[in-house]
């Protein structure tokens, strides 16, 4: 039995339903394609990334349209270790650092393996001049991944800045 | 009639739907288990890329969520029976929906710690369900208690889940720093390992239980759906495989979800043959999977919402609409065209 023939046999309420159900998704659904066309010239990607939108602000270096696209996957995936380390970068290169050390420091209580997480949180740390602070975290970013070129460059740095032999 | 002399007509695998390379390959999930270490393997890695992984995704795990929508206006009756869940429901999913993106930062985390709290749940009734089915068809009776056992061990892997998941499960309703701190710490530790090993027990001790009590082996193909089900939530997460978890789970509702229709049209008099008829039902699944989690978040941005909670939103709310549908479209008990083709 064909959906239409279906619906002709349901009662009145439920056609209503069904009617106003169908149009607002389809609705819905057409205005995403051609959004997506207007916009990339192309049909919405298959991949599923939420935070597509805002790694692309952050790309054409516009940080700050970008933080409330990583807060609202940060808000919302709240114990994703991951998501806090991509809003604390996000909050770092909009500016807002000590929101960044909070984000980042809520990043590596989650996922204590990421070494990403640990090295910006020492980086942001060292922007913010705490430098006996920094060095814990960019030395535990080192050790889960010695070839982590940033952090290991960000040590160095801190380490000289701590002696004071750095320009 | 002893458990033995019923089950005659059935392998050792049970009596299959297609033949038993088909069934306990796809629908039991015998092939996940060999093929996520290999797809998880370093040498695989390096040719998987993000692309191809979101082409497996959409093939098989998004499809099968529009397969249960499709499925569900495609059963004859459905809007006549079932009012509430065909005609009411998608309204009420779509007000919800945009109610939670609107306001994301307080509903937004309750909507999807519910869906991923219940997607395993989800996946050991889908397991219970097809186990019981496969016992049904090959004549292997199950008394109450058996029944219990089994449910309990499909239900296994959930728990484990519930309880070590971070941000859904346990940690929805409890504290994580609490769970987190040195007291209480250990103790979930204990109970997590201790339910890891269990789901993983379980398959081969219901399987010897069964076979003790009854005088029959159940069909080995319940062990196998238990057993996939089970790696999938204890050891495929550690290597960080549960995505291609999705993509079997996906399978393996499609295979079964393909033998269900294909059967039901032809017994409703349709010429076409059964691998056409799948691919037709396939397509409609595509198009909507598509729809759903590809246009329908990006539809929500041109209405001035966000995309990053557009999209966690929009798939934490398909799931949730999949699970309560499969409450409908798969029961046995009340539907004649189901049990036809359980039995046939």
């Amino acid at each position: 039995m064909s959906l239409w023939r279906q619906l002709a046999e349901a009662p009145p309420r439920s056609r209503v339903g069904f009617a106003a159900a169908l149009v607002a998704f389809a609705l819905l659904s057409a205005a995403g394609v051609a959004r997506s066309w207007l916009l990339d010239r192309t049909l919405p990607s298959i991949v599923i990334d939420p935070l597509r939108v805002g790694q692309r602000s952050l790309d054409a270096q516009e940080a700050a349209q970008a933080v409330p696209e990583f807060a609202a996957a940060a808000a919302i995936e709240r114990m994703n270790g991951p998501r806090q380390r991509d809003l604390g970068a996000a909050l770092a290169q909009a500016g807002r650092l000590a929101e960044a050390t909070t984000a980042l420091e809520r990043a590596v209580r989650l996922a204590p393996g990421d070494a990403d997480a640990w090295a910006n949180l020492g980086i942001v740390l060292l922007f913010r001049n705490r430098v006996p602070e920094a060095i814990p975290y960019l030395e535990r970013a080192v050790e889960l991944e010695p070839e982590h070129a940033e952090a290991s460059r960000a040590l160095a740095n801190a380490r000289r800045r701590a002696d004071g032999t750095a320009p | 009639m002893s458990q033995a002399a019923a089950m005659v007509g059935a392998s050792r695998w049970g009596r299959c739907f297609v033949g038993p390379l088909f069934d306990v390959a796809l629908i039991g999930g015998g092939l996940s288990v060999v093929a996520i270490p290999l797809l998880s393997s370093a040498p695989a890695m390096s040719v998987i890329d993000l692309g191809l992984l979101s082409a497996a995704l959409l093939a098989a795990n998004s499809a099968h969520f529009a397969a249960s929508t499709v499925r569900l206006y495609t059963k004859p009756g459905a809007l006549r029976d079932w009012p509430f869940v065909t005609c009411g429901l998608p309204l009420a999913v779509l007000a919800t929906l945009t109610l939670c993106i609107a306001f994301s930062d307080r509903l937004g985390p309750h909507l999807y710690a519910l869906a991923f709290t219940w997607s395993p749940f989800h996946y050991a009734a889908q397991a219970y369900g097809l186990s019981t089915m496969y016992c049904s068809r090959s004549g292997y009776r199950l008394e109450p208690r058996d029944r219990h056992l089994l449910y309990a061990a499909c239900l296994l892997p959930f728990a484990y889940s519930f309880s070590s998941a971070a941000g859904v499960g346990l940690e929805w309703f409890v504290s994580a720093d609490w769970l987190a701190s040195p007291a209480v710490a250990p103790i979930r530790g204990a109970w997590v390992a201790a339910l890891g090993v269990l789901t993983l027990a379980a398959p081969a001790a219901l399987f010897t239980r069964l076979r003790s009590s009854n005088g029959a082996a159940p069909p080995w193909i319940v062990s196998v759906l238990i057993l996939s089900n089970g790696l999938w939530w204890v050891i495929f997460p550690y290597f960080s495989a549960f995505a291609w978890a999705t993509v079997f789970h996906g399978v393996q509702y499609l295979a079964i979800v393909f033998v269900f229709h294909a059967r039901e049209r032809r017994a409703a008099g349709s010429v076409a043959s059964g691998p056409l008829l799948a691919l037709r039902f396939y397509a409609s699944c595509l198009a909507l999977a598509y729809a759903l989690f590809h246009a329908l978040p990006i539809g929500y941005t041109a209405l001035g919402f966000g995309y990053s909670e557009s999209v966690l939103l929009v798939v934490a709310m398909i799931n949730i609409h999949h699970f309560i549908v499969d409450r409908y479209i798969w029961r046995v008990r009340n539907d004649p065209r189901n049990a036809a083709v359980v039995g046939s």
